[in-house]
Parts: structure tokens; C-alpha cells; sequence
């Protein structure tokens, strides 16, 4: 090396190479007379590559991951908080994913197309926080999957535009003030929910099909939850509580059944009965875990004959519902019903139709209790 | 305090001249900020359409000295395209403007002048100031709608700026913060 002139080490950086930065500052050090950082005075040595570093400083998760974080924090304790309040209504069920998402892009400064992967994963995470808090069970986790998406994705729009507005007024709290206000916001809400809010009218949802069986054969058929023997489609495995065994008689007016559930017991009793065309049953007790969710007041079976060999068969299911905003439960309400009378008229049908593959021959002791 | 950041004029009456700005408050001296700035290559990538930022012939110089030919390399929904650049002026420790010119022609492609302009406000704050000024061909485009693409395209980089710059603050050194003290000037450029 002796005698040759010293390299130039700006000479041996192909194109490609990032400039030499300061350990200390980042500041890019390239060009200089004097090898000091101006910034900072940190000396360097240009042939030492342990002065430097060719990294510039990016920590791209803090772009989303405080945001998220934040958002997933606040959705929880909102939950639980309005929960304990006793608010099942607007503020608890899309107030506080609108705040939440709110919060999410308020805090998000990552590249856009990122946002659809943290919306959904803010919804997972307060679905299963809901489940895990004894909100909602398996079924009412997936309903709020749907109901939570929309207000988590509108209010991440929301977040992302007050961002914008709040930081052309550079206003000093930012940080944190929207955070205080939004939660402040939501008790409001809650209080005014539960000063102001309806009593919702009660639900009837009914379910007819007709079984090709004499009306009084389709009459002989009638079979509660309880009695059906055949496997209830996935929605009623996983969402709804399962039947263990019942006791009791349903075949006079004034009779009570009683049915054991893995999570409780319902007891139904027989309000009238005008044999072959109507049974009405009401629901004397419900400890089923749906306390929150439901009010089963009562049902009905009606037939009607439309010829020799065909009946329709109409089953209703009546309710009070204690979930809020209605528009966002009421469907899945009325699909968790229906899903349970198509099954148990799948069951009837299955008794009555005669040379079916799948009839039950036997009938068990329905009428006299088990 | 508040006022606009962001202003885009396209003018279709005087030869749809457009001229662009986007500033930027940054709680940053301007001196840590420029620091991040002289690494020119990088900081024009800032824009979303813009790739990669290289020499047209390879010099070995870190910081490409005034007048060096560079090519941007621009990509935008899978499409790649180079265009001819070239430093016009460099003010150290200010700014720096770049011609962004397409390969076709001077009269095609939107030719325009990107500057780059940081501007102390207070001992611990500055102003970041982006302008795009130039001429727009695509004169069958609406001028809604080539606000609405400016508007789009100089958010976006301010935004990347923002995080890039505020990311030096997370990771400076707190014994480095503040000093001031220029022990040395850097080298007067070209």
C-alpha cells in the first residue's frame, strides 16, 4: 500500500450503495471536509466501515402496530365497561367498533392497502374478546363478525380524514385528546341509550312446509327440539346450547316439559291444544344462557290440510329480543330460528312421510314424557 | 395557526401549467432534517411512483454534484418506465431542485421540476416544503381529475417523508439531540 496515492472511498461506491450515515444521528455524512458529523460532531473515518452506517433509521411497525394496539385496548375495555353498564344496544354493539376503527386510522400512517388486513384483525380480536368476556357465545361471535366489520371500517375512514384535518390545524393535542373524546362519546351515548331507548316490539318468526302425510299423521308427528333424533345442521352444533334429555308430558293443556340443556334448562307449557290443528306452548322458564340475548315467550305448531295426503305444517317461535340496534341482530336471529324449525320439521317429516329411507319406524314415547 | 398545506394549481388557459406544493411540519431542527435530505437518491424514491434513482453514467459519487444526469425510474400499476432527470441546484443545507423529464422529449410526459425545501421554523421544529412544477400534457384528462392525481401523489410522499423523518427521531441518539454545535461545514457543493 505504501507509495500508492490514498483511494478516495467516495470513488469505490458503485451506484447502488447507500450513502455513509453518522451512528449516532443518521445524518449523512457523505461530502464533507471535515470527518465530523455536523450534526452532532461524532467523528468518522470513511475506510472504517464500524464509523458508519449505510442504514437509514425506519421503523416501519410503529407506522400501525401503536394504532392497532391502541384500538384493540380501547375496543376491549369499552366493551367491557359498557357490558357491566348493563348497555347492550347501539353504543355497545356499534358504537365502540366505530370508535375503535376511528382510533385505528387515526393512528395509521402505513401504506394504505395495509388497512383492510388490521380492520379485520381489529374485528377478530374484539369478536374473540367478546367471546372470551362471556358476551356472546360461538353463534353470536359469528353474527358480530358482520356487524363489527361496517362500523370498524367506516370508522377507520373517519379516523384517517380527522388525521388529516387535525393536523392542518397542527393542533397540539392530537395525540391523545381523540382518544379521551371518543370514550367520552361513547359513555354519552350509553347514558342517552338508556334514558331515551324503546322497549323493541316482540319477534315472531314462522317456518311452514308441507309434509306429505294425512293431517291427523302429521298431527301424531309433533316433536319439540328436544325430540329431534337426526343431527342438527353445524349452525345448531356450534351456536345454539345442546339438548340432553327431557321430562314432563306435553299432551294436555297445563302439562309442563321440561328440557335439559348442556348450559341450562328451558320449561315449556302447553297453553292449548285443538287437536289436529293447533298446539301453543308458552316458555315458563328460561336459564338457558340466552338471558341477555332473548326472551323465548312462546311457540305454536299449526296444520292445515291441503288434501287427503298433504298437510302444511307451520311452526312459530315467539320472542323478546334485548339486543340492539335491531336491524344488526334481527337477521340472525331469524336465521338461527328457522335453521331450528326447518330441523325439527326435517324431524316431523321424517316420522310421518311414509317410505322414506330415513323414517323412523319406531316412534319414541313422546306424549308420556321420557 | 392552520392555513392550507396543500396547494394544487393546474391552469388549462395558460398551457396547463401545473405547479404543486405540499409542506410539511416537522418537530425536527432543520439540520437533522437535511441531514436525512443530502441523501438525495433516497429521498426523491419518497414518491410513490418513483423506484430507484441511480446515475446515467456511474460517477462514484455518493451526492451527485449540480448538473449530473440521473434516471428516475418510475413504476405505477406494474408499469415501468425511465425517465431523465438531472440535479439542477443544490443549496446546502436548503434545498435541492431535479428535472423529471420524459425520454420521448422536453414537450412530453408532464415535464416538471421537483424541488425539495426545508425551511427552520423554530430551534426544534422545521417545514418541509415539496413543489412539483411543470406542464401537463395529458390535456384529455379533466382538471379534476389531474388534481385529484397530484393531490393523491404529493400526500402520499409527504406522507412517506413524515414517517422517514419522524423514524430519526425514534432512533436518534438522545446524547446527539440538541448539540447544534457544527464543528465542521459541510463541503460547498458544486
Amino acid at each position: 500500500m505504501s507509495g500508492l496515492p490514498p483511494i478516495q472511498p467516495d470513488a469505490l461506491l458503485p451506484r447502488d450503495i447507500a450513502p455513509a450515515r453518522c451512528l449516532d444521528c443518521y445524518y449523512v455524512l457523505e461530502g464533507l471536509e471535515e470527518p465530523r458529523c455536523p450534526e452532532c460532531g461524532r467523528s468518522f473515518d470513511l475506510y472504517d466501515a464500524s464509523t458508519f452506517t449505510r442504514k437509514p433509521p425506519y421503523v416501519w411497525w410503529k407506522l400501525w402496530l401503536p394504532g392497532l394496539i391502541q384500538a384493540m385496548i380501547f375496543g376491549v375495555v369499552s366493551m367491557a365497561i359498557l357490558a357491566l353498564l348493563g348497555q347492550w344496544g347501539w353504543a355497545l354493539w356499534v358504537g365502540v367498533p366505530l370508535a375503535a376503527g376511528c382510533l385505528l386510522g387515526y393512528r395509521f400512517s402505513a401504506a394504505w392497502i395495509l388497512m383492510p388486513a388490521l380492520a379485520i384483525t381489529l374485528v377478530a380480536t374484539m369478536v374473540l374478546s367478546a367471546m372470551l368476556l362471556n358476551l356472546a357465545g360461538t353463534f353470536c361471535g359469528l353474527i358480530l363478525s358482520g356487524i363489527f366489520l361496517g362500523p370498524i371500517c367506516g370508522g377507520a375512514v373517519a379516523g384517517l380524514i380527522l388525521r388529516l384535518v387535525l393536523k392542518a390545524s397542527r393542533y397540539e393535542q392530537s395525540a391523545y385528546l381523540p382518544s379521551l373524546i371518543l370514550f367520552a362519546l361513547l359513555l354519552f351515548g350509553a347514558v342517552i341509550e338508556d334514558r331515551f331507548g324503546t322497549i323493541p316490539p316482540r319477534e315472531s318468526v314462522s317456518t311452514t312446509r308441507i309434509i306429505h302425510a294425512p293431517i291427523d299423521t302429521a298431527w301424531d308427528s309433533i316433536m319439540f327440539y328436544e325430540d329431534v333424533t337426526h343431527d342438527p345442521p353445524w349452525i345448531l352444533r356450534i351456536g345454539l346450547a345442546h339438548p340432553i334429555r327431557t321430562y314432563g308430558s306435553s299432551a294436555s293443556v297445563g302439562d309442563e316439559k321440561v328440557c335439559i340443556y348442556n348450559k341450562g334448562r328451558i320449561t315449556k307449557g302447553i297453553a292449548e291444544i285443538e287437536a289436529p290443528r293447533l298446539l301453543a306452548f308458552t316458555i315458563t322458564e328460561q336459564s338457558i344462557g340466552y338471558e341477555r340475548d332473548v326472551h323465548l315467550t312462546g311457540g305454536s305448531f299449526r296444520f292445515e290440510a291441503i288434501d287427503e295426503q298433504s298437510t302444511r305444517v307451520t311452526l312459530i317461535t315467539e320472542y323478546e329480543p334485548l339486543l340492539g340496534p335491531r336491524f344488526a341482530w334481527r337477521w340472525g336471529e331469524h336465521y338461527a330460528v328457522r335453521t331450528l324449525h326447518e330441523h325439527v320439521l326435517e324431524g316431523m317429516a321424517r316420522e310421518a312421510e311414509p317410505g322414506r329411507p330415513d323414517s323412523v319406524t319406531v316412534r319414541p314415547a313422546r306424549w308420556e314424557g321420557r | 395557526m392552520g392555513g392550507p398545506l396543500m396547494t394544487i394549481r393546474v391552469e388549462p388557459h395558460r398551457r396547463w401549467r401545473v405547479n404543486a406544493t405540499h409542506e410539511i411540519d416537522l418537530p425536527l431542527p432543520a439540520s437533522v432534517v437535511w441531514g436525512q435530505m443530502r441523501d438525495l437518491r433516497r429521498f426523491i424514491t419518497m414518491d410513490p411512483l418513483h423506484t430507484k434513482v441511480h446515475d446515467e453514467v456511474p460517477t462514484g459519487c455518493a451526492i451527485p454534484a449540480v448538473g449530473s444526469r440521473l434516471v428516475i425510474e418510475h413504476r405505477l400499476a406494474g408499469l415501468r418506465v425511465n425517465r431523465r432527470s438531472r440535479l439542477l441546484r443544490w443549496r446546502e443545507g436548503r434545498s435541492y431542485a431535479v428535472s423529471d423529464l420524459s425520454r420521448r422529449g422536453n414537450h412530453v410526459g408532464f415535464p416538471h421540476i421537483c424541488e425539495y425545501e426545508i425551511m427552520p421554523v423554530t430551534e426544534r421544529s422545521s417545514r418541509l416544503r415539496l413543489s412539483a412544477r411543470g406542464r401537463w400534457t395529458a390535456t384529455w384528462m379533466p382538471v379534476w381529475l389531474v388534481r385529484l392525481w397530484l393531490m393523491w401523489v404529493m400526500h402520499a410522499t409527504g406522507l412517506r417523508m413524515e414517517n422517514a423523518l419522524l423514524a430519526v427521531r425514534d432512533r436518534i441518539n438522545p446524547a446527539a439531540q440538541g448539540t447544534g454545535a457544527r464543528l465542521s461545514r459541510p463541503a460547498p457543493r458544486p
